[in-house]
This record gives C-alpha cells, structure tokens and sequence, in this order.
C-alpha cells in the first residue's frame, strides 16, 4: 500500500515539477474534475423534463376557504395530512419533498360559483408522515381495485422516494359533471 | 360518415335525455392523466408514454391492444365516449393524423376481452424496458 502511495507521490510531484500552472495538462485535469461535479449540484429532478406534474390553474373564482382546514372544498376527496399545515400549502409540497407525479383526480364542487372543478391530489413525498391536519373525506373514492379512483393508495410510488408527507389539492380545470360517479 | 353518424347518435341521446357527455379534454384529465401525467409523458418507468403509440398502429394486433389494456378497457366510460378518447390520445399526444377512427362497436367488442397479461401480450417491445423494483 506505501509502495503505491509513493509511487502516486512521485508522479504528481514529477508532473508539478514539469508542467506549467497552464499547461494543457492541468486545465484538461481540471476540466474532467469540474465535468463529473456538475451532476452533484442541487437541481429538481422530478421537474427537469418538463411538467409531468400538472399546472394548476390560480384564478378560480370566489376560492375562499381555509386550506389548513379539512372542510376546505377542495379537500373533498382527501385522505391524509394537509400540506398547508405542513411547511407547503394547498398546491405546493413542503421543502424537501417531490411532488408525486402519479395521482389520482376527482372533481370537487367550489361553494362559491357551484361549479365542479377537476382536482389533482398529488402526494408529497421524501419525509415521514407529517402528522398535522390530518384529513379523510373520502367523497367519490372507491376501493382499492378502482386504483385511479382511490385515496388509500400511496401514490408515492410514482416518486423517487416512497415516504409519504402530506397531500395537495390542485385545481386543473373546470368540470362540467360532479365526478366519480356519486 | 363515421363522425356524421356519431354527432347523429350524439344529437340522439340528448333527445331521449341521456347525460350528455363529458368534453373530451376532460375526460382525459379524469381518466388518463393521473397516472399517464397531464401531457401523456408517462414516467419513464412504469406508466408508458402516450406520445409513442404510432408504431402500435403499424403491427398487427395493435390497434385492439390499444383497447384492451387495463387502463382503456376499464375506464368508466361508455363505449362512444372511449371510443373518441383513444382518437384524441392517438391525435393530440402521439400525433397520428390517418388512423382509422375508433368506432363504439369496435371498442365495446374489444374491451369485453381485457388483456390478462398487458406485458406479456404487448406487441412492440417497449422504447425503455419497465424496471422493475419493489
């Protein structure tokens, strides 16, 4: 092992000794260094190839309501801990979780205009339970074998972690129909 | 004539007072976008990408693949209304402008008989090979 490390010595003490602070050499050493650090820098990696998490839609009209709070309209069709309580809010996941972009979608009705409006419920995941504002309203969902149609799934495993968080309610669009079927 | 006759059969069911049915868009947000993401991308593992389906068109067995996979064939649609959800799919995300388009017969035929192995029966061999974990 001291053999190498001598040896190891020598060669890089030898190739200082020889090359020149500019030498093609070393930029080229320092080229090959810096090209394998660029995939370490902190980058979302859920988000990198374009939305494959939907793009909520913000101007709902009349969107009153608490999202802290279980009976806030869009939580129609939760079951789990409410990311607003959780460091994130109604529509964006706490620091150092991924969205999940698998998710189940139901339509939850705005008290406000009485329209139905499309929901996504994505899982944030990456942490342990949350534990705050836990919420089970369960209208609309069906049993396990209706997989896209169920809220006791883990949709986290569509994540890179499987950890469940918190949930989000996004609004993806105006529905003309209450769905699932009720 | 296909697309006459299913605007006829649609003019008829709102006659007879039938629910008329839901925009197209919509039920690919309800029923697809869940799992498949809001543009069809998939993700890149288990749920295959919408936006690749052309070459399904081309191999024999194909297009009733397309029909009898869990997710098509079990949605809870109507036949007509699957039946112009597919065409959507095949148009707007995978951007196939010819194909034939699917009529209710045909989807109501081939969705009584939902594949009992989507993987093993699947035509074409996927782009990337699922992997598997957990």
């Amino acid at each position: 092992m001291s053999g190498f490390d001598e040896r190891f010595e020598r060669l890089t003490r030898g190739l200082a000794r020889t090359t020149s602070r500019r030498s093609l050499l070393s930029r080229f050493g320092a080229l090959l260094v810096g090209a394998a650090a660029v995939p370490l820098l902190p980058v979302a990696r859920a988000s990198a190839e374009s939305p494959r998490v939907p793009a909520p839609v913000e101007d709902v009209p009349g969107d009153a309501g608490d999202p802290t709070k279980c009976d806030y309209w869009r939580h129609c069709a939760i079951d789990g801990f409410l990311c607003a309580c959780c460091g994130g809010s109604a529509t964006t996941c706490p620091p150092g979780t991924e969205m999940s972009p698998v998710t189940w979608i139901g339509t939850c009705q705005n008290p406000a205009d009485g329209k139905d409006y499309v929901i996504s419920y994505n899982d944030c995941c990456g942490k342990g339970f949350c534990g705050r504002c836990g919420c089970n309203r369960n209208e609309g969902d069906r049993p396990e074998y209706h997989w896209y149609r169920s809220n006791d799934i883990n949709w986290c495993a569509g994540a890179e972690s499987q950890a469940y968080h918190c949930s989000v309610a996004l609004v993806v669009g105006q529905a003309t129909e209450a769905q699932p079927e009720r | 004539m296909r697309r006459q006759l299913s605007s006829l059969l649609l003019a008829a069911s709102a006659a007879t007072g039938a629910s008329a049915e839901v925009p197209v868009r919509e039920a690919f947000q309800l029923h697809c976008s869940g799992c498949h993401g809001p543009e069809g991308r998939g993700d890149g593992r288990m749920v295959p990408d919408l936006r690749r389906l052309a070459p399904l068109l081309e191999v024999e067995g194909g297009r009733e693949y397309l029909v009898r996979v869990p997710g098509v064939a079990q949605a809870p649609l109507e036949s007509p209304a699957l039946a112009r959800l597919l065409d959507f799919v095949l148009r707007e995300l995978s951007g196939v402008e010819d194909h034939e388009a699917f009529d209710a017969a045909e989807v109501d035929r081939w969705r009584r008989r939902p594949l009992l192995d989507p993987v093993g029966a699947r035509p074409l061999p996927r782009s990337t090979p699922p992997a598997i974990s957990r």
